[in-house]
Parts: structure tokens; C-alpha cells; sequence
């Protein structure tokens, strides 16, 4: 048998190319609508050969099988006959060994491959053996979680119910939808006809499966989304995308027509104890919602009031935000803080999340948005997560990938005691189709259609979906396991006395663990469903995880239970403690066996890492007796913060582990550093500032270290004293820090406390300083109100930043910039000398000539997480800008050239009234002096001083008519951001 | 009295001007202690009394306290490469690039015996202990595919096993685990360790053996074995870890010869000095210094240029001290030109990093050590190889470069390449050994006797003032300042009109130690290349 080549995807978009002119392959499943099977069914792949010609010779077309990990399960060699016609095709039974993905890959000793499909890529097809439907349990609504978003065609109703999914999506109670012409049309309709109206019927069922000889609708629910959406009539001004705050006249229309929409649907639904509505969606401001936070609120205001008083079993759920990770839960608390909580019943999210997910903290961004909502609403809320996903695409290893990483959220989700979660999406929706959305597929689509193609093949995604839905649709979280390792995690989920455990490793290696499960037998599946069975040792289970979960059965309900008396059950899940300091186990230890008296030993064995010590407990208890487990974990002074898995086990007299728990002790810094800043005084003296603030509570002494890379004699230290939970600044400046404000740093900054807990980060920094004015200038090109400020001087060729042949020496350019501020602009004075002005252009050209380019950074230094969620992730942009300001024929221009936030920040030429521009040549020095309104640069009212934008300037030197670029001197990076500097507002002082 | 008062008035008039030391870079040995001249390490270990020894050239080195070269050996041989240095027992041993195992005695300080290493051998381990297994022997070598052992009494190699087949790739190293069984690692594409159980007399292939890794060498620590993988990094093959860290790999990746474990950390051995670690892979302080120092360059960003025995670029960065750690993309000190034969005679300092005068070649370099990418090379020929014969002196101004070569001063427009030198009159430029430059328009040349100030006009440049200055070896420019140095002296000039402001000398330097061979200044800092001591020395320059 021939060996076949490893064929990728690039390989095997080369050997296309090379073999453009020869024969060409296809191939496809007995089942081209969705390739997904369950056991028993037959897999078949057709395959094709076209182009052949009699000169072709020894012709073989290799087979390769293998797995979502790439492990190869079988492999073949086709003799393809090629004097026997031009198209040879052959029909070959697939291997199937069990459930789970399988990737035929075909190669032709040509070099031709399968081609892409769709969003699949060149060289393989793929299929999948899922769990049939017929086995699958139908638990009641609500505790049914898995839902997904889709275009679903019809063609392929069977996807649905092969990968398990219950919740769908509905949008047919949307305000837009059902009053698109005016205020009341909802309710003006007749009830009957409302009930009677074929697009408000519900989705009970999609799809069917065969149950023996016959064939059964699958049941669904339906997610009623996005109750609020403004209508054409109710969003004033020129429509967009977005949502918009209602008028007196409108918040009316809209409670009343949430109690009309509630009412129908009430009806429509009378069997459901509870009626989900999700009022809003993506409700971010400003690129989802244009309004105030207060004016979100209030639409969720009226929602609450409408729907209830519509149907009294209604569960009103928001706020809907495009994700859950730090961002995502601050500008939650923002909505919480003006009163959200009382107008929900529910909290739902689109929980996007960093991937992977588990050491960007999705467990700690769940915990945090609990603990807000409990503590704004005064209870539990229930948690909806309605969308999620991850865009990840372009390869088999990235699918691998994609489909570990959304399964471990899921399973996570479930685990925090989220009701429900929306997988985003059931297909890909097209590379052309916003680029950054292609990838979130389950499935590939294999059209050209982005939405609702009627040819999908699976990723691995979708099986390893398959087996979790079997598995676990109908459970409740009983708890997390988090003390395994430090990139060990897992959950127990129950469902009565059915226990699933879901356990997997996300660093990267094996991880042989050893689980007490309480049962002399368990099953253990892979994550495509696959098990087996499994004696333990006195029922203890060895397992070896990795980064794909695998879920144990069987487990006892006594032991895993969220209700269980379990041998060890301590009062936190998450201790937090700080160095120098210790951390209290405290809980209780009953005896494994009931009715049983128990001799023994506990070890607690902290992470190595965190330098905690191990500890072995004697441990003797009567039958039936609790004991009190109180421990001090004392915490070495010199840790890392972050989390520390305590792992303890209890050991019977022969030394066996009888049972295990644990918990995640998270060691926190006791201080700090919330600020770093530059300090620039008027009398030239130069520092920094180093703003604590005191985290553990009992206020602090210590010692602030600052040194500048790159600068010797830079480092500088400043006692500090906090009082208890206070913030205070550490400062010094002087003459002999030896900095340039032309300029970037990088600054270490040390922190060390009297306790001796040290600890050091760096920061960027500048040392460009604007000087507060207490009048503004005259902006006449004089420079008569800016005596007493000193200029930052440009000269020579290691400034040159653009066409450095053009530049002919110092003779040829110097530049003097002077900036400074005030409430209402910020006020730039430049002054070119230079052998020869010439800017022969105007408008958007005058780049070309003489001028001053100057781009600007408004959110210097903040950080925009990334969510995974494409669209957030794409309206979230710093306010960023370019400008150009020219001394043209037609007199003094500016013109703004880019602008990251248009609809603020326009591009186009800027009047003399939006922007007072001096421009004045003479005596060979062109000086501009310039007001630039705050507005112009994207805020909406001046930084307070100590305050920084990032600045960058241009000054463009054309020494010549027919020169084909200007040079410029320059300072800091023009068309990087990142390489803007720090231009900081001092305060005059 | 009238001239008294004129001198005095004159005084009140001159600007002030201090030079003080600001700091030491780049010679870790305390300033009364005999300089290290050892740039790069081959071979790191801890003997029997916890002792630390690099291995340099053709020496031992101990270290005590991590700070100070306390003792010295010196070998028959440098250190073989790869080879490194090992423990076992209370001796040391050291594999020579002439074919022998040295043993050492490093209690006593001197060599014990001298072993031959068997023919064609091209690997050699040491297992730290005695043991079983392979444990037992003196040393463990790879000559061909054949495992041999050296017996500890020093009789004939044994043989061990022949390794398998492995076509395409090569073994990187040898080692022994805890149980005594061998561990072979290879190199690219094959990537992977295997393991010889001794006790059976075969090669493991369960357990997750053969493992993935390319090690450069194997290393234990109590009874665990790590591996110094390709990219730097340390991590743990076989046995438990007591705890510690492992190293995590270089960004730029590349190897270090040699690493050992002690309580504060890992210190590797490399061509950058020893260097140790703290655990999360920041290097905290480098053992070694600058032999050879030839000359000094300051760089826009923050970093100098050393240059060492002509062939060899070293960076640092101008905040660095005794114990900095130079950078490079690839951990090594820069080569001189695209080869090793050139002998660079000066250099001067560029934005992004400088121009070298390459004597030897007659030519000049540009050198760019941020141009690191793939495909990609920091030197650029500047001015092909005989176009600057008899070059002596080299200095950059703003625009232009220039060179006093054959007695001719040429310039040319240093942003294009190559650079069109052209002639430019100079006084007395056959005399001219040194060169500085403030801008453009104005130089600064020494001769054997003065040194004299120059701007220039229609005709070239001519000179505005001298004076008597005889045995200047280096110049560099500040703001209003002209820096002068011999090799023991450093004074500072006025540069209106050459009135000396400032002078330090040698005796007021740590160690009384000085012999410059350069010069660099960054305002305000002066930096100076010491020969003698093997450092750089930084002055701050305060000037009114």
C-alpha cells in the first residue's frame, strides 16, 4: 500500500494550483445535507474523478481518515483508471469507529485535492456519528438549557434535533415587527386574529427524528428576543443600526404595547409556568444603543411594567450586554447602579468571552456579575446567556480548537447555574460575510448563502456538542471542582440520581488525577460521547485529563450531589488572603462511610507554587459525628497574586483516599498601583507620581521604587502611608532625572511594604507636557501669549521621519512646538524655520506641502478588551484622529484626514470657527498657532489636568515643485497609535 | 594686577562644568578586584561544597557568592563545544576541545587526571553521582551511534548500546536519569528523547517515551532530570520536581551552554556571560566583562555599543551597572561584518546604531541590531572592502560621515548607501588620528600633540582654534563641550574656544584603573571605554 501523504490545507492549495489543468476530484457523504449519522447508519462517501485523459498513468488516489485531533484511523489507495472515460467515480464505506468527527482527506497522485467548499476548506470533508435522538431525555422547560442560534433551513431540520438543541430563538414579539407603522397597531388587532397569526404561532417543535418505525417532531422552546426595538416612526434623525432612547410620547406606545404583545403571548402559551422575555439586544452604548444609561434603564422601565401587567407569569430578562469579561461587567454595574435591578427578573448576557476561556477568568467574570446582581437586587437572579461563540476558523487545528474551547464555556455556563445558553452559531456564515464573523460555525456552511444554507458538514464542534447535550440536558450544576491542579477544572452536574462529572485539563498537558466517585463501577466517556466502563479501587478513579473534557457516569449521588453529606464540604468555594497573611479552610468532616465510625488522617495539599504549606490532619470521628474543620493556610510573603488550587483528601488508617475536596485560595496584592504619571513643573523639575491604593483594608507603609529604563540615574524612592482602604499619591520630582520629552519610557515602579511584601510593574510614560493657561491665546501666528513656556526643539536628521533623502541638514528645517491648554481647547504654537515654504496645494492634498500633520489619541492608555464578540469587538475603538493644518493659498486649513468615531469626529475639511487656525510666513519661520476644541478630538469636555492624550506630530518640508514626497521632521509615530507619545495636562504648577 | 583682574573676570565668565562617575557597565568584578576578561561562558556547575564554577576559555572560574571570581584553574584546553562542565562526586569534570576529560580536583585546585575521550566521540555526560545503571560510569560518551562508558578508574570505554536508526536528524545530547537508564535527545525534525532502560537493555517506547524535546543537555537536580532545551528553556524530563520553577524559554531563543540549579535560581552559562535567572526567565546579573574593549557607541534608545578585540559588538544599555546583561536578538555578541576576518578600528554612534571602521578591510559597516527578523541581517556594507585604505578616524554628524583615510578627510551623505565619499579639505589631516563631530559644520581633530576645533566653509574646514593636548586617543561632543581623553585622562573642553572646564583621571576611578580606548557621549552622559578595566565607565556631565 502506498503511504499517503500528510496533505494541508496549504499543501494542498499549492498542489491545486500546480495541478490546475489535470483532473479534479469531489466527493460528498450519502448524506450531503448535513453528513451527520447516528450509530448504525451507513456512511457512505461518493467520490469523483473528473478531467481524465488516457495519458495519465498510474493514477491512485489516497484515502486518509482521522479524527478531530488528526490521529489517522484508516487509510487507503484507489487506482483510478484513466483510459476508461474522462470521469471515474467510486462509492466507499466510511470508517465509523463510534461517535464523534472523522475528516476524509483525498489526494490524487497528481496533487490535486478536494477543493474548498464553502467556508470548508481545499482537501477534506467531514463527517460526524452523533447520539440518536430517540435516546435523548426531554427534560421539563425549565430545566432545559441548551439552546442555539441559526438560520435553520428547513432542508436540514435535522441538525437540530442530531446535535440536541431545545432553545431557539425568536424574535416575533418585536416591537419593530409588530408596529411598524405607528403606535397601538399591535393592540388594535383583534386577539383572535393575533392567536390566529401564522408568524406569532410558536415553535413547539423543529425538525423530526425516527423513534422506531416512525418519525417524531423535536420539541423546542422559543427564546422571545428583543422586545425592544425601535420602530422607523419611534427613532427620530437618521436611522441606523442602533437603538435608540424613547421620547414621553413613545416610552407610552411602548409599555403599552409590551402589555398587549405579553397578553397575546400569554395566550399563545398557556401551558408554561414561566414566559422568558429578553428585552433588549446588545444594548451597548453608543454603537448598539445611542441614548444615556439612564435612558436604557428606563426602557427597561417600561418593559417590566408593560409585560407584567400583560401576563403575570412573565420573566423579564436583560440586559443583554456583548459579553461577560471585564468590560462587560463594569458597564453591567454602570446599569445596576442607576436602578436596572428592579426592573428585571432575570439576567441575560451575550456571554462572550476571551478564548480560551478558563485562564482569561471566565469563572471569576461569572462570579463577579453574580455577586453585582445579588448585591444591587438584594437576591439570586436567574443568569440566560443568549449568545456565544467564538470565531475560529482556517484550519483543522483551529476547528480542534474552536471546538474545546465553546464546549469547556458551555459546560462552565452550566456549571455557575446559568439556565440556559444560546451557542452562537448553528453554521459559518461565509468568509465575505463580516470578516470578523466568519468562523463561529458549528457546522461549515457549504454554499455560497450566508444564512440558512441548505449544505452543512460538521466540525468537531458539533459532535463534541452532540455528546454534551446527551449528556447533560436536564441537569443542574452541583458544584465546581477546582482543585485538581492549577489548570484543572470540572463541574458535577446532577439530574436526580443521575451524576455527570465534566473534568479536563486547560494547560496544555496531561493531568493524571485521581477522583474519589463513591461507586465500584463508572463510566467514563471521551467528549464525543464514546465510554466505557470502569471498575475503581475502593472507589477511587484515576483519570488522565487534557484540554478536551471527559465526563464521568455514575458517580454517587451521596458523594457528588449538590445536596450531598459529603466526607468533606467546606464553607467557601474561593478563599481570598493576602501575602504575610493566612487563609482560613473552614468547614466540616463527617465520616465516608454512614453510620460508620471513621480513623484517619487530612492532607491539605496547597498548590506548590504558592509557597502554603502542606498540612496532615488527624482525624477521628464517631459515627454520624461532624467535625468542625478550621485551618490556617499562612501565605508566604513573596507569592504571586492569582488563584491556588488547595487540594485535600482524606485518608483511611491503610493510607487509601476515601474522599476529596478542595477549593481555590486566591492570593490578592494588599496593595495596588492604580496610577502612573509623569510629573512636569513649570521650574523643569521632572518625576513621577505613583498613585496606591490600599487593597487588603488595614491600611499600609512601604516604600516607592521608580526607575526609568534606559535612564541612568532614574531611580527614585518615596515613602508612602495609606490609610485603611485609601488611595494615595507617591510623588517626587527634581532637576537631575535625565529625560527628553521627545521621547517614550518605559517606567519599572516597586512597591514594598513595611511587612516586606514587594512586588514591581512597568508602565509607559511621557514627558511632553501641555501647560494649563489661565487665558487663552490670541490665535493670530504671533506667539505673543506663550512666552514663559519652552519649547520642545526638532532638529536634525535623526528626526527626519518621512523621506529622509529630501532633507538637506539643519539649514534645511528645525521645528519649536509649544503646547498648552485650558477648559474649552487644546492650543498648539509651532514654528518651522525652514529654507523654502512652498504648499502649493489645498483641501485634502495639503499633506503634499508645508504643513503640520498632528494625530491624536483621546483614550491613551485605556484598554479595550477583546470579547470574541465580533461586533462589539468592532465597535469598540479609541477616539482617534489625524489632522492636517496648512498655510494655503486660500489662507490658514485644517482638514481631518482619519477619524476612528466619524459620526464625532467627521472627516473633511474643519471651519476657522471649529478650529482657530493662525498661519503666519515670515522671515523664513512659518508659525502656526492653533485652538482645538476639545469636541474636535472626540470628548466631550477637557481631561482633568494630569490627564494624557496621545500625540503625534508631522511638520512636512517640500523644498521642490516636482518633489514627489515632503520629508518632515517629526516626533513620535504618526500612523501607529501605538507608537503615539504621552502628551500630559499639567496644571500650570 | 591687571591681568590678574582680566584673568579673574575671565573665570567669573567661564561656564562651570563637573564630570563625576555616574556608574560601572559591564564588569561584574569589584573595582579593586582583578578586572574578568571573560565574555561568554562554555560550561556552568556546583561542586561538592556548593560552590559555583563557570567554565571561560581555558579556565575555571570559581564564583563566590554569585559576585566574585575567587579562584581559578586553568585547563590544558578550552572547553569542548557542546561539552559544558559537570559534577560527580566532589570532583569536576570537564570535556576538552582536545580530545581528553580533564577531572578536577576543585577543593585542591588543580587537575587530577586527563582522560582520553574515545575516537570519533561526539557527545559526553557525566553522571552526577554514582549509581546504577549508567550511573556507574566516569562518563557517558556518543562516538558514532555508539553509547560508550568511561569507567571510573580510567580503563578502556565499555560499551553500552548502538542506537537505532534515526536518518535525517542527529543527537543533540546524552544523559542519565536518577535510575541510571540513559536518555538520547535529537535535534530537528526528529525532536524527541529516548530512553535506554539499562536494567533491560532496551530502548523505552511506553510511558510517553520517546518524549518530545530537543535538549542541548541534560541536567539533574537531586533526583530529578531536566533538560536546557534548544530554545533556552529548562524543563523537567524525568523524576519529581523539588518545587522549582522551570526556566522558561528565551524570546529570541538560543542556547545557552550550559545551566545548573541553586538557591537563587538558575544560572546558565552562554556567550553572553553567566548569567543568572530569576524564575520567571528575567535575567537578574550577568559574571563576565568586556575584554578587549576597543571602542564605545551610544545609540538614540537608551543602549551603547562596546566594541571587543575588534571583531566582536556587544550592547548594554546606558543604565545598565557592573552586572547588566547584554541584549542581542540571539543572545550572542554580534560578529563583525557578514564574517569573522574583519578587525573593526572604530566605531560611531546612530540613531538605530552605528557606523564600524573596519581597518583591516578597509570599509565601513553600518550596523542595525534591531534588524533580527528572519531573512534579514543587522550589517549593512556601507563602503565595500578597499575603499577606505589606511582609515584611522571616523566620526557622524548629522547628515554626513565622515573619514580620515590615507591622510584625506572624505565625507559623504550617510543616509545613502552605498556612501559617495569624497575628499574635504582638513588642516594637517595627514596628522589626524581622532575625530568629533557637532553637526555638520563643525569638527573636532586630535594629532599627536593638540587638539583643534574646525568649521566649515566654502573651501572645506578650517580651523577656528587648537590647543596643546598630546596623547588624545578619543573625542566626543556635548552641548557646548568638547570631551578629550588620553588614555588616562579625561578633560573637558569649552568647545567656543578650548578652555579645559573639567578633567577626571584615573586615580580618581575605581580601582585606579583607566585606559581609555573610547569615547561616546549621550547628554549627559559621557561614556567611556576602559580597556584596562573591562568596562564601560559612565560620566554625567554637568554643565551650566
Amino acid at each position: 500500500m502506498t503511504p499517503i501523504r500528510t496533505v494541508c490545507a496549504a499543501c494542498a492549495a499549492f498542489s491545486l494550483l500546480a495541478a490546475a489543468e489535470g483532473p479534479t476530484i469531489s466527493a460528498d457523504t450519502n448524506r450531503p445535507g448535513t453528513s451527520l449519522y447516528i450509530p448504525g447508519e451507513p456512511v457512505q462517501v461518493r467520490l469523483e474523478v473528473a478531467g481524465l485523459t488516457p495519458t495519465l498513468r498510474d493514477l491512485v488516489l489516497s484515502l486518509r481518515v482521522e479524527d478531530a485531533k488528526g490521529r489517522e484511523l484508516e487509510q487507503r489507495s484507489l487506482q483510478v483508471p484513466a483510459d476508461q472515460g474522462a470521469t471515474w467515480s467510486t462509492a466507499i464505506e466510511a470508517p465509523v469507529s463510534g461517535l464523534g468527527y472523522y475528516r476524509l482527506r483525498a489526494e490524487l497522485s497528481t496533487g490535486a485535492t478536494l477543493p474548498q467548499r464553502g467556508n470548508r476548506g481545499p482537501g477534506y470533508l467531514t463527517y460526524a456519528v452523533v447520539p440518536d435522538p430517540a435516546t435523548r431525555r426531554q427534560p421539563v422547560p425549565e430545566r432545559t438549557y441548551f439552546g442555539m442560534q441559526g438560520g435553520f433551513n428547513d432542508a436540514i431540520s435535522e441538525v437540530v434535533p442530531l446535535l440536541g438543541v431545545r432553545w431557539m430563538m425568536d424574535g416575533s414579539l418585536s416591537w419593530q415587527r409588530n408596529e411598524p407603522r405607528q403606535a397601538g397597531e399591535f393592540a388594535a388587532r383583534a386577539l383572535e386574529a393575533v392567536l390566529a397569526d401564522p408568524a406569532l404561532k410558536p415553535r413547539l417543535s423543529y425538525g423530526t427524528y425516527a423513534a422506531g418505525q416512525e418519525r417524531r417532531p423535536w420539541a423546542v422552546q422559543p427564546m422571545h428576543c428583543q422586545v425592544f426595538s425601535n420602530p422607523p416612526w419611534a427613532k427620530p434623525g437618521k436611522p441606523d443600526g442602533r437603538q435608540v432612547a424613547l421620547t414621553p410620547e413613545h416610552q407610552e406606545a411602548f409599555r403599552a404595547y409590551c402589555t398587549a404583545v405579553a397578553r397575546a403571548n400569554a395566550r399563545l402559551r398557556p401551558d408554561l409556568p414561566v414566559r422568558v422575555y429578553e428585552v433588549a439586544w446588545e444594548p451597548v452604548i453608543p454603537w448598539g444603543f445611542t441614548g444615556t444609561p439612564a435612558e436604557l434603564v428606563r426602557i427597561f422601565e417600561l418593559a417590566h411594567q408593560g409585560l407584567h401587567a400583560g401576563d403575570p407569569a412573565a420573566l423579564v430578562v436583560g440586559p443583554c450586554e456583548a459579553g461577560i469579561n471585564e468590560g462587560g461587567v463594569q458597564d453591567l454595574e454602570a446599569l445596576l447602579k442607576l436602578g436596572l435591578a428592579r426592573h428585571l427578573d432575570g439576567y441575560s448576557v451575550h456571554p462572550y468571552h476571551p478564548q480560551p476561556s478558563e485562564p482569561a477568568g471566565i469563572v471569576r467574570h461569572i462570579r463577579e456579575t453574580k455577586a453585582l446582581l445579588r448585591r444591587y437586587a438584594g437576591r439570586d437572579l436567574p443568569l440566560f446567556g443568549t449568545e456565544m461563540g467564538y470565531a475560529h476558523w482556517g484550519s483543522p487545528g483551529n476547528e480542534l480548537e474552536h471546538g474545546r474551547c465553546v464546549v469547556r464555556q458551555d459546560l462552565i455556563m452550566l456549571g455557575e447555574g446559568f439556565r440556559t445558553n444560546f451557542a452562537f452559531y448553528v453554521h459559518d456564515l461565509g468568509k465575505d460575510v463580516f470578516a470578523h464573523d466568519s468562523g463561529y460555525g458549528y457546522m461549515h456552511n457549504l454554499t455560497a448563502t450566508p444564512f440558512g444554507p441548505d449544505r452543512v458538514s460538521p466540525k468537531p464542534a458539533a459532535a463534541a456538542y452532540a455528546a454534551m447535550t446527551w449528556l447533560l440536558e436536564g441537569h443542574v450544576s452541583a458544584g465546581a471542582i477546582e482543585w485538581l491542579g492549577d489548570t484543572a477544572w470540572g463541574y458535577a452536574y446532577e439530574d436526580g440520581d443521575d451524576i455527570v462529572l465534566a473534568l479536563w485539563d486547560w494547560g496544555g498537558r496531561p493531568r493524571p488525577v485521581t477522583l474519589p466517585v463513591g461507586a465500584a463501577e463508572v463510566e467514563v466517556l471521551d467528549w464525543m460521547g464514546n465510554g466505557e466502563r470502569r471498575r475503581t479501587a475502593d472507589g477511587t478513579l484515576p483519570l488522565v485529563l487534557g484540554e478536551e473534557p471527559t465526563y464521568v457516569r455514575g458517580a454517587a449521588r451521596s458523594l457528588w450531589g449538590a445536596g450531598a453529606a459529603r466526607p468533606i464540604s467546606l464553607a467557601d468555594g474561593e478563599c481570598t488572603g493576602f501575602p504575610g497573611g493566612a487563609i482560613a479552610l473552614r468547614g466540616t468532616l463527617r465520616a465516608p462511610q454512614a453510620g460508620q465510625a471513621f480513623t484517619g488522617e487530612l492532607l491539605v495539599e496547597p498548590a506548590a507554587a504558592s509557597g502554603m504549606r502542606r498540612a496532615v490532619l488527624p482525624v477521628r470521628l464517631a459515627a454520624g459525628q461532624e467535625l468542625a474543620l478550621e485551618h490556617r493556610l499562612e501565605v508566604p510573603l513573596q507569592v504571586a497574586s492569582g488563584p491556588y488550587p488547595v487540594r485535600l483528601t482524606l485518608l483511611d488508617a491503610a493510607g487509601r483516599s476515601v474522599a476529596a475536596g478542595g477549593l481555590r485560595a486566591e492570593v490578592r496584592p494588599p496593595v495596588a498601583i492604580e496610577r502612573v504619571r509623569p510629573l512636569l513643573r513649570a521650574d523643569g523639575s521632572r518625576g513621577i507620581a505613583v498613585e496606591v491604593r490600599d487593597v487588603q483594608g488595614g491600611g499600609q507603609h512601604g516604600i516607592v521604587t521608580t526607575r526609568l529604563l534606559k535612564v541612568p540615574e532614574s531611580e527614585r524612592q518615596t515613602a508612602f502611608t495609606l490609610a485603611p482602604g485609601a488611595t494615595a499619591a507617591a510623588t517626587r520630582a527634581d532637576r537631575d532625572l535625565a529625560v527628553d520629552a521627545t521621547r517614550l519610557y518605559t517606567a519599572e515602579v516597586g512597591i514594598r511594604l513595611d511587612n516586606g511584601f514587594a512586588f514591581s510593574q512597568q508602565a509607559s510614560l511621557g514627558f511632553l507636557p501641555a501647560r494649563r493657561l489661565a487665558r487663552a491665546p490670541a490665535i493670530d501666528g504671533s506667539f505673543d501669549d506663550w512666552q514663559g513656556i519652552a519649547p520642545v526643539e526638532l532638529a536634525g536628521a535623526d528626526r527626519v521621519v518621512r523621506s529622509p533623502k529630501y532633507h538637506a541638514g539643519a539649514d534645511d528645517q528645525r521645528v519649536a512646538l509649544r503646547c498648552a491648554w485650558d477648559e474649552r481647547a487644546l492650543y498648539l504654537a509651532v514654528a518651522v524655520r525652514d529654507d523654502a515654504f512652498l504648499q502649493p496645494e489645498t483641501g485634502a492634498m495639503v499633506w503634499k506641502g508645508d504643513c503640520l500633520q498632528l494625530a491624536f489619541n483621546a483614550d491613551q492608555g485605556r484598554v479595550f478588551a477583546r470579547s470574541g464578540n465580533g461586533v462589539a469587538d468592532a465597535a469598540q475603538r479609541a477616539r482617534q484622529s489625524e489632522l492636517a493644518l496648512a498655510l494655503t493659498a486660500q489662507g490658514p486649513q485644517a482638514w481631518r484626514h482619519v477619524s476612528t468615531v466619524p459620526e464625532r469626529m467627521p472627516t473633511g475639511a474643519i471651519t476657522a470657527a471649529d478650529l482657530p487656525l493662525g498661519a503666519v510666513w515670515k522671515d523664513g519661520v512659518l508659525r502656526y498657532e492653533a485652538a482645538i476644541p476639545w469636541h474636535q478630538l472626540g470628548l466631550d469636555a477637557a481631561p482633568p489636568a494630569g490627564e494624557a492624550i496621545g500625540f503625534a506630530l508631522s511638520a512636512n518640508d517640500l523644498d521642490e515643485p516636482g518633489q514627489s514626497d515632503p520629508s518632515a521632521l517629526g516626533l513620535f509615530d504618526l500612523k501607529n497609535p501605538a507608537g503615539f507619545g504621552i502628551l500630559t495636562l499639567t496644571d500650570g504648577n | 594686577m591687571g591681568r590678574a583682574l582680566a584673568l579673574l573676570a575671565l573665570m567669573a565668565w567661564l561656564p562651570a562644568a563637573e564630570l563625576r562617575l555616574s556608574g560601572v557597565i559591564g564588569q561584574s568584578e569589584p573595582p579593586t578586584a582583578t578586572p574578568l576578561a571573560v565574555l561568554g561562558f562554555a560550561g556552568v556547575a556546583v561542586d561538592a561544597a556548593g560552590r559555583l564554577w563557570g567554565a571561560a576559555g581555558d579556565r575555571l572560574l570559581r564564583v563566590d557568592d554569585g559576585v566574585t571570581v575567587a579562584a581559578a584553574i586553568v585547563l590544558p584546553a578550552g572547553i569542548r563545544s557542546p561539552g559544558g562542565l559537570a559534577r560527580r562526586g566532589d570532583r569536576l569534570l570537564a570535556p576538552l576541545a582536545d580530545g581528553r576529560l580533564a577531572v578536577v580536583d576543585p577543593a585542591a585546585g588543580r587537575i587530577e587526571r586527563l582522560l582520553p575521550l574515545p575516537p570519533g566521540t561526539t557527545r559526553v555526560h557525566c553522571p552526577a553521582q554514582p549509581g546504577p545503571g549508567a550511573g556507574r560510569f566516569l562518563a557517558v560518551v556518543l562516538a558514532g551511534r555508539q553509547l560508550l562508558g568511561l569507567p571510573e578508574d580510567g580503563s578502556a570505554a565499555v560499551a553500552i548500546a548502538t542506537l537505532p536508526e534515526l536518518p535525517g536528524t542527529w543527537v543533540e545530547a546524552v544523559g542519565v536519569l536518577a535510575g541510571g537508564d540513559v536518555v538520547v535527545g535529537t535535534g530537528y525534525p526528529d525532536m524527541r528523547q529516548y530512553r535506554l532502560a539499562m536494567a533491560a537493555g532496551h530502548w523505552v517506547n511506553a510511558a510517553g517515551w520517546p518524549r518530545p524535546g530537543w535538549p542541548r543537555q541534560y541536567l539533574r537536580v537531586g533526583e530529578a532530570t531536566w533538560m536546557l532545551g534548544h530554545d533556552g528553556a529548562v524543563a523537567l524530563v524525568d523524576g519529581a520536581s523539588d518545587g522549582r520553577p522551570p526556566l522558561p524559554a528565551q524570546a529570541t531563543g538560543q542556547p545557552h551552554h550550559g545551566a545548573v540549579a541553586t538557591n537563587d535560581g538558575w544560572w546558565t552559562a552562554s556567550a553572553r556571560g553567566l548569567v543568572l535567572h530569576a524564575p520567571d526567565g528575567r535575567p537578574l546579573r550577568r559574571l563576565g566583562g568586556l575584554p578587549g574593549l576597543a571602542g564605545v557607541a551610544a545609540t538614540g534608545d537608551g543602549a551603547l555599543l562596546a566594541l571587543l578585540g575588534g571583531g566582536l559588538v556587544v550592547r548594554l544599555g546606558q543604565d545598565d551597572g557592573p552586572t547588566g546583561v547584554p541584549s542581542s536578538p540571539d543572545e550572542q555578541a554580534w560578529h563583525i561584518g557578514h564574517g569573522w576576518t574583519g578587525r573593526a578600528s572604530a566605531l560611531a554612534g546612530e540613531r538605530d546604531g552605528a557606523l564600524l571602521l573596519d581597518a583591516s578591510a578597509g570599509a565601513l559597516w553600518r550596523f542595525e541590531p534591531e534588524r533580527a527578523r528572519w531573512g534579514d541581517h543587522p550589517w549593512t556594507a556601507a563602503a565595500p572592502a578597499g575603499t577606505l585604505a589606511a582609515a584611522g578616524a571616523l566620526a557622524v554628524g548629522d547628515c554626513r560621515v565622515l573619514v580620515v583615510a590615507g591622510g584625506r578627510l572624505l565625507e559623504a551623505d550617510r543616509r545613502t548607501l552605498p556612501l559617495a565619499l569624497a575628499a574635504v579639505a582638513l588642516p594637517d589631516a595627514t596628522a589626524v588620528r581622532v575625530i568629533a563631530c557637532d553637526g555638520d559644520d563643525r569638527l573636532y581633530a586630535a594629532t599627536a600633540g593638540e587638539v583643534a576645533a574646525c568649521a566649515r566653509g566654502p573651501g572645506g574646514f578650517a580651523r577656528r582654534w587648537a590647543v596643546p593636548a598630546p596623547g588624545v586617543v578619543a573625542l566626543a561632543t556635548l552641548p557646548g563641550l568638547v570631551a578629550t581623553a588620553t588614555e588616562r585622562r579625561i578633560v573637558l573642553l569649552a568647545a567656543a574656544d578650548g578652555h579645559p572646564l573639567a578633567e577626571l583621571d584615573a586615580e580618581a576611578l575605581p580601582g585606579r584603573r583607566l585606559r581609555v580606548t573610547g569615547l561616546a557621549a549621550q547628554p549627559p552622559w559621557l561614556l567611556v571605554a576602559d580597556a584596562d578595566g573591562c568596562r564601560v565607565l559612565r560620566l554625567r556631565v554637568v554643565h551650566d
